[in-house]
């Protein structure tokens, strides 16, 4: 009797087991069962929700789910990547990671909720968007060490307009003024287009905008990029040098769009989205729409690769940016 | 003659069927859009743009064109019939638009309202066409220093806006203008007044402080008494405008379609400002000022046609420079570049389809809402009919909904709350909700303008002088903010000599 | 009445202190070079000087002997509930998601605040819930939560 029983009971505990782990991979297998959110930090119209909107369908139908977008501004990013990574870690609430809110806005603005190596688990890293220092095709200056010469002899007399504050573009800025040994002031404005608008009416003498912004003034022969922040020259600008070959590697900053959740994120889950990403992204209906919007690169990055980016970023700006005017 | 050619062969694009079906979805969609409060074209057009990546590019524009075009015309349904603005433009409507519906008038006002929008994009389109680059390159000199001074003559004409005691009105404004600070600094990333309310990081949401002011506080009003008196006079006078209506508003019309274009095309001017402006100048003009706020059709006719002039104003940048002037341009901007065209000065060459068919759509859409509106007013007044002890339920079901949407976050509710509360009090109080609206709208870009200006010029205050536009327009504010002193001198002699 | 806009031009001197206050405490920078507090605290500034006139006025002018007559009771209850219920339909709407919310919000204001019958109440919530579904999910497909129960 006793015999049967030691044998029944590990029977149960073996069915039971193999029950267990036939659920516990059956959830990734179901994942997702339904619509997944994924909270846009941005207002509508800009580009990280324009990239979502174009690219969400492919996805979904790669992870086999649905995607709905939603759109949560406010704080530059801050209020929507914090109800997201302050949500429930089971799959269904997940956010554009971009770079600004998780990697500038930690050390610029105080009291940000949530700690962007503790509080996220990165799902992986989509495209990389290119900042450039824009000129009006007839201002004097041709190349950016005419540029740089000029702001050396004239100290605060070089205007230019930035993205935001507590950007990337004011950060690239202010590593410029500061590796050039020149003194560029800034004139923060809301908007990429705004940015554009006023460099256009000739307001301020140059700018750092992101390259979608100002796309379709390049093609129109209306300014003149001096040089890309991007680790390679743009395939759809080639004739424009990055700041890494004019000698400024630290400056060139870009912004990455990725996917992140909250911490305690199911690996299972993480690494099935890994996959419909990539696949994703290797789509050549894809690559094009995406590089239809003009100076947007995919840049798929593995969530591990993503985070090591982020985190080196987020040190370098922990060292740079109390160290930039405009803050106190 | 060359435009003439080319404007037929836009309406040639826009005429075929598929795209009339486009026109057609762009500007229901729109209506629907604008009557809902807190859902603006922004929202819509977003939601809308998977969508447009298997549709052909002429089809796309058209469609969302539509959808910004009906957002304007629908906005002002639920300012009229309910004192809830369907959008923060729609705010100036409800001054006298819902009072003319309370009197029995809701049709003539959505009637007066849909034509006057109706005149409005019709010229304005004109104008669009003959004046679009040369118009285009003018907005561009607009800089910080004549934004500030804008704002100021913005400003300024608070004077005429108030009916009741200016002092009020002025608190009015202070307390717009420090609650517009609210939020993270744009300039320095620095809190203000935030106390770590993420909520707040943004600032206080204009549509929802809007929603709250002029919505809840309607119906909290309502309720201090029993419901056995009408609160809409139910017998309806009238569906349509009639003819002393249109003789009233002709006037209106016009001035509300050249100021609203104009001001329209200054890139980055929320199309709130124009409504206003145009409401202070009816006012103005009146020869009974007094009664604006108790259902003076011109205060519905002159801000309507300024709230439609000024979104086709909005076009001129987006279409000719390529600049988007808002969230709804710049989500059209980006349609368009998905599909590859280029918005900008090479737009009309290299695809001339998508630009005058554009054109065309705009003309062929407002048709189309005129149409699509005029028997709904028929459909909308019956809405009023519906007991109010069973509509102020909707009312603020459609006010939380307004308020939660824009953002998902709850805490827009409460702060919609808050206001209601303020606004009822304001109104047992005798302060105006317009006044602060206007401050509360005028009071970041000016900020922004000023702090601007000021890193242009390295702290130097001559650049407001130095520069022609932004010294006309100082001029001009102070012109209007000693005008009163003027005015008094003038009525004082008639009196005197009256009297003597 | 005189005391009513007394208290609110007290209330707004208050107000503007208070604004001031923080607003220096933000930095106001120098004149030509304005930092974040200077807009509010120049905000603040004016009002108080506008709310001490006012306060000055009121206090000056003849009180006027207005008595208002009720001829009905004023219902300030009513106030406080719609405020309350909305306040809470905020609250509980992630929780318990739009539609449910939505039926007990409209019932709730239907018998209390200018009280139906519970057959009354009960048809207007479903009837409004349906609507609402309707325009907003189905048409719209707007992104309200969906709540515990699932929709």
């Amino acid at each position: 009797m006793k015999k049967r029983t030691g044998a029944r009971k590990s029977f149960i505990l073996c069915v039971t087991l193999v029950c267990l782990l036939w659920v516990g991979s059956s959830q990734a297998q179901d994942y997702p069962k339904s619509p997944v959110q994924i909270v846009i930090p941005f207002g509508p119209g800009g580009l990280t929700d324009i990239f979502w909107r174009s690219t969400s369908e492919f996805i979904a139908s790669n992870i086999k789910g649905t995607i709905v977008l939603v759109n949560k501004p406010g704080g530059g990013g801050v209020v929507g990547t914090s109800f997201a990574v302050n949500a429930k870690p089971d799959g269904y609430t997940l956010v554009s990671a971009n770079s600004d809110p998780l990697t500038i806005s930690p050390v610029f603005t105080p009291n940000v909720p949530y700690d962007p190596e503790k509080d996220v688990t990165y799902i992986a890293k989509l495209a990389a968007m290119a900042f450039g220092i824009a000129v009006l095709n007839d201002s004097p200056f041709k190349t950016l060490e005419e540029l740089v010469a000029f702001a050396k002899a004239n100290p605060k007399k070089l205007k230019s307009g930035v993205m935001g504050v507590g950007s990337t573009p004011h950060t690239i800025l202010g590593v410029f003024n500061r590796d050039a040994k020149v003194d560029i002031s800034y004139v923060p404005f809301d908007s990429g287009g705004e940015t554009v608008t006023n460099l256009l009416g000739g307001h301020t003498d140059l700018a750092v905008v992101s390259m979608p912004s100002v796309k379709s003034q390049i093609l129109s022969g209306k300014t003149r990029i001096l040089a890309v922040c991007s680790p390679k020259r743009l395939p759809d600008f080639p004739e424009f040098p990055t700041m890494g070959e004019k000698g400024y590697q630290k400056s060139s900053i870009a912004t990455g769009v990725g996917l992140a959740g909250p911490k305690g994120l199911p690996p299972a889950i993480v690494s099935k989205w890994e996959e419909a990403i990539e696949t994703t992204l290797k789509d050549p209906k894809v690559i094009a729409l995406i590089e239809k919007l003009g100076g947007v690169v995919v840049d798929f990055k593995s969530g591990e690769g993503y985070k090591k980016e982020l985190m080196a970023d987020l040190a370098t700006f922990r060292e740079v940016l109390p160290t930039l005017p405009g803050k106190k | 003659m060359e435009v003439f050619k080319d404007l037929l062969f836009g309406f040639s694009v826009v005429l075929q069927p598929m795209n009339l079906l486009y026109c057609f979805f762009g500007v229901l969609i729109g209506t629907l859009v604008g009557v809902l409060p807190g859902i603006g074209p922004a929202a819509a057009l977003s939601l809308l743009l998977p969508v447009t990546f298997y549709v052909p590019p002429v089809s796309t524009i058209i469609l969302l064109a539509g959808i910004m075009y009906g957002a304007m015309y629908g906005g002002s349904t639920t300012s009229i019939l309910l004192n809830i603005p369907g959008e923060a433009a729609s705010v100036v409507t409800c001054l006298d638009g819902y009072q003319m519906a309370r009197k029995g008038r809701a049709g003539p006002a959505l009637g007066i309202s849909a034509f006057g929008s109706f005149i409005a994009g019709t010229i304005t389109i004109f104008l669009l066409i003959f004046l679009a680059p040369p118009l285009a390159n003018f907005a561009l000199k607009f800089g910080p220093p004549e934004y500030f001074a804008l704002m100021v003559l913005g400003l300024s004409i608070m004077v005429y806006l108030a009916s009741g005691s200016i002092v009020n009105a002025l608190i009015m404004v202070c307390f717009g203008l420090i609650l517009g600070t609210i939020g993270l600094d744009q300039m320095t990333g620095v809190p203000r007044f935030i106390y770590k309310s993420t909520t707040l990081m943004d600032g206080i949401g204009l549509i929802q402080v809007v929603i709250g002011l002029f919505g809840v506080s309607e119906v909290l009003i309502n309720v201090e008494k029993t419901f056995k008196q009408d609160i809409f006079e139910t017998k309806v006078k009238g569906l349509l405008p009639n003819r002393e209506d249109w003789r009233r508003s002709i006037g209106p019309i016009g001035r509300g379609s050249i100021l609203g274009f104009f001001l329209g095309i200054i890139p980055g001017m929320s199309v709130v400002i124009p409504t206003f402006v145009s409401y202070v100048v009816e006012k103005k003009l009146s020869k009974y000022p007094e009664k604006f706020g108790t259902g003076m059709i011109e205060g519905v006719a002159g801000p309507e046609a300024a709230n439609n002039a000024a979104s086709t104003g909005t076009l001129v940048p987006t279409l000719s420079l390529g600049i988007p002037t808002g969230a709804a341009t710049a989500l059209l901007l980006g349609a368009l570049m998905i599909h590859g065209l280029r918005p900008g000065p090479l737009l009309i060459q290299e695809a001339p389809d998508v630009f005058w068919g554009l054109v065309a759509s705009l003309y062929v859409g407002n048709v189309m809402l005129l149409v699509l509106n005029l028997p709904l007013i028929g459909l909308w007044v019956k809405i009023l009919k519906i007991p109010y002890h069973f509509l102020f339920s909707l009312i603020l079901l459609l006010c939380i909904i307004g308020s939660y949407i824009t953002n998902n976050n709850p805490y827009d509710v409460i702060i919609m709350v808050i206001f209601g509360l303020v606004g009822y009090l304001m109104k047992k109080f005798n302060y105006e909700a317009a006044p602060l609206v206007l401050a509360l709208v005028l009071g970041p870009m000016m900020e922004k303008a000023f702090r601007r200006s000021l890193m242009l010029s390295d702290g130097g205050f001559a650049i407001f002088f130095t520069r022609p536009i932004s010294a006309s327009f100082l001029i001009m504010a102070l012109l209007i903010l000693l005008s009163p002193l003027f005015l008094k001198r003038t009525r004082l002699r008639e009196n005197l000599r009256a009297g003597g | 009445m005189g005391r009513i806009l007394l208290y609110c031009n007290l209330f707004w001197l208050l107000f503007s202190l208070f604004a001031c206050v923080e607003a220096y405490r933000l930095t106001l920078g120098k004149i030509n070079n304005p930092g974040p507090g200077f807009f509010p605290f120049g905000a603040g500034l004016t009002m108080l000087i506008l709310s001490l006139a006012a306060l000055f006025q009121s206090m000056a002018r003849k009180r006027k002997v207005e008595k208002t007559t009720p001829q009905e009771p004023f219902r300030w209850w009513n106030i406080v509930i719609i405020l309350a219920a909305i306040t809470g339909y905020a609250f509980s709407l992630e929780k318990i998601g739009f539609l449910i919310n939505t039926f007990l919000f409209i019932c709730l204001l239907l018998k209390v605040v200018e009280p139906q019958t519970w057959k009354t109440a009960i048809i207007g919530g479903l009837i409004t819930t349906l609507a609402a579904n309707l325009i907003f999910n189905v048409i719209f497909r707007t992104q309200i939560p969906r709540g515990i129960l699932g929709f």
